[in-house]
């Protein structure tokens, strides 16, 4: 039961009391340019997560298996970064073969996602934070809802932006990161629903 | 050896055994899921502008040499292919081509009627775009065909080679136009043209009325005098819609009915 509790609290905790868009901060360049409609958002947010949960899964083991034993810790960011990047690789042939439309409309930010903090920061986390394989699982799974959460809602609100007279000023990308900041306002008002 | 030089090698060994096994992973999952793409389309795709505008219909220029190669599309959809591309791709793909349908276009603005030419009749402050005018049937000038004057094509424009003159008038700067055709496709009065940037003798005018009406309302404006077609050497000039039209197989650029025009409504264009 504790087992449980601690699982659901690592999960709740990944996905809204510290969501990585909207509390951390991470991952903003492909939150702002990938969410212009829900197709490509949904899509980015699939390739995301299966990079973030295979990386950390891999970058875990090769951590405590590899590093840990060798005494060479400080390499960690690079393997990870690694890791990442043959991840990112694998999910681009993928895409190109299975869904070339998807791999059309994304463009740049699919090699992109080799960059994507929020998967090196999940991997990094995992390793601080002192999580067993079971619950970096779980973190990252957590990290990966949350993110495509964020960008679903930003979508959302961008699509039914396209409806509305927009001041001049505000057109374009100002008026995106108003309502990122609402939506973060909003987020921190979950600040603290799992202790 | 040092500690340093050990710690360094040391370092080094493992990171490159880490990347060999992520190497050859990747490489075996590059066999796999390999896409057999026809080797003609990234040819194809390299000849194209690569400005990815749309204009052709589909999603970019890739998607367009896609369906080149398929034969769902021609080329002449491209409206921004150079001429020695296109007959290059048609080489490619085994196809004969007009190669006279690709020398460069640019927008032409149809209308003379600025604040010196046109009757003004009212003026609405709120009024700010093209578009709500035609939809509210408010217009600054008393010619129902001329440019309106609220620049869409300006804002439209993705290359910024429309500005607004001083007198009320859209602008096109050729070295910037890429013939892309939006602007001709949002202007509600369909003034704009796309004509090839050659010398070339055109009327600038869509006012389909005659004679008086057209007097009244501007005073650069087509009035259907006939007088062009009458004095042209080469009889190159017919009339549509009231409007003369030049046959540029026949037309010499001899300049007469630029000379005789009353009106001052046709004009010599796109000289470089």
């Amino acid at each position: 039961m504790e087992f449980l509790k601690e699982i659901f609290t690592v999960l709740i905790n990944s996905i809204f009391a510290q969501n990585f868009v909207f509390i951390r901060f991470l991952a903003l360049c492909s939150f702002v340019g990938m969410t212009t409609s829900m197709e490509n958002s949904i899509g980015m947010g699939g390739a995301v997560s299966f990079v973030t949960v295979m990386a950390s899964v891999i970058s875990y083991a090769l951590y405590y298996f590899i590093l840990v034993p060798l005494h060479l810790e400080y390499l960690q960011t690079i393997t990870f970064i690694l890791t990442i990047a043959v991840f990112v690789q694998l999910v681009e042939l993928y895409l190109k073969k299975a869904v070339p439309t998807l791999y059309r409309a994304m463009g740049i930010y699919l090699p992109l996602i080799a960059t994507n903090c929020m998967i090196l920061a999940v991997t990094l986390l995992n390793i601080t934070e002192q999580y067993s394989l079971m619950m970096a699982i779980v973190f990252s799974i957590g990290a990966s809802i949350g993110y495509t959460l964020a960008l679903i809602l930003l979508a959302g609100i961008r699509i039914k932006m396209r409806y509305i007279t927009i001041p001049k000023f505000l057109q374009g990308y100002p008026i995106i990161f108003i309502a990122a900041s609402f939506i973060a306002i909003a987020f921190l008002g979950l600040q603290g629903i799992a202790r | 050896m040092s500690p340093f030089i050990v710690t360094v090698l040391w370092s080094s060994v493992i990171l490159l055994v880490i990347g060999i096994v992520f190497g050859v992973m990747l490489g075996y999952f590059s066999k796999i899921l390999a896409v057999h793409e026809d080797p003609r389309i990234v040819k194809i795709a390299e000849l194209l502008p690569g400005a990815n505008c749309g204009a052709c219909g589909f999603t970019g220029c890739a998607n367009l040499a896609e369906n080149l190669v398929t034969g769902k599309a021609s080329i002449e959809k491209c409206k921004q292919t150079s001429n020695g591309a296109a007959s290059e791709i048609a080489t490619i793909l085994g196809i004969e081509i007009d190669s006279s349908n690709f020398s460069k276009k640019v927008a032409v603005i149809r209308c003379q009627g600025n604040l010196d030419n046109a009757t003004q009749q009212v003026y609405v402050k709120d009024v700010s775009s093209c578009k709500l005018a035609t939809t509210l049937k408010i217009f600054n000038k008393a010619c129902l065909y001329s440019c309106i004057g609220y620049g869409d094509c300006v804002d439209i424009c993705p290359f910024e080679a429309i500005t607004m003159d001083k007198k009320g008038l859209p602008v096109v700067n050729h070295s910037l136009c890429t013939g892309c055709g939006m602007c001709v496709d949002i202007c509600p009065r369909n003034v704009i043209v796309l004509a090839p940037l050659e010398k070339q003798v055109m009327a600038l005018c869509v006012n389909q009325k005659k004679g008086k009406e057209v007097k009244d309302v501007c005073k650069a404006g087509c009035t259907t005098c006939m007088l062009c077609v009458k004095k042209c050497p080469k009889n190159a000039i017919r009339i549509e819609n009231n409007l003369p039209v030049m046959d540029r197989n026949l037309c010499d650029l001899c300049g007469i009915c630029v000379e005789v025009c009353p009106m001052k409504t046709i004009r010599l264009i796109n000289e470089k």
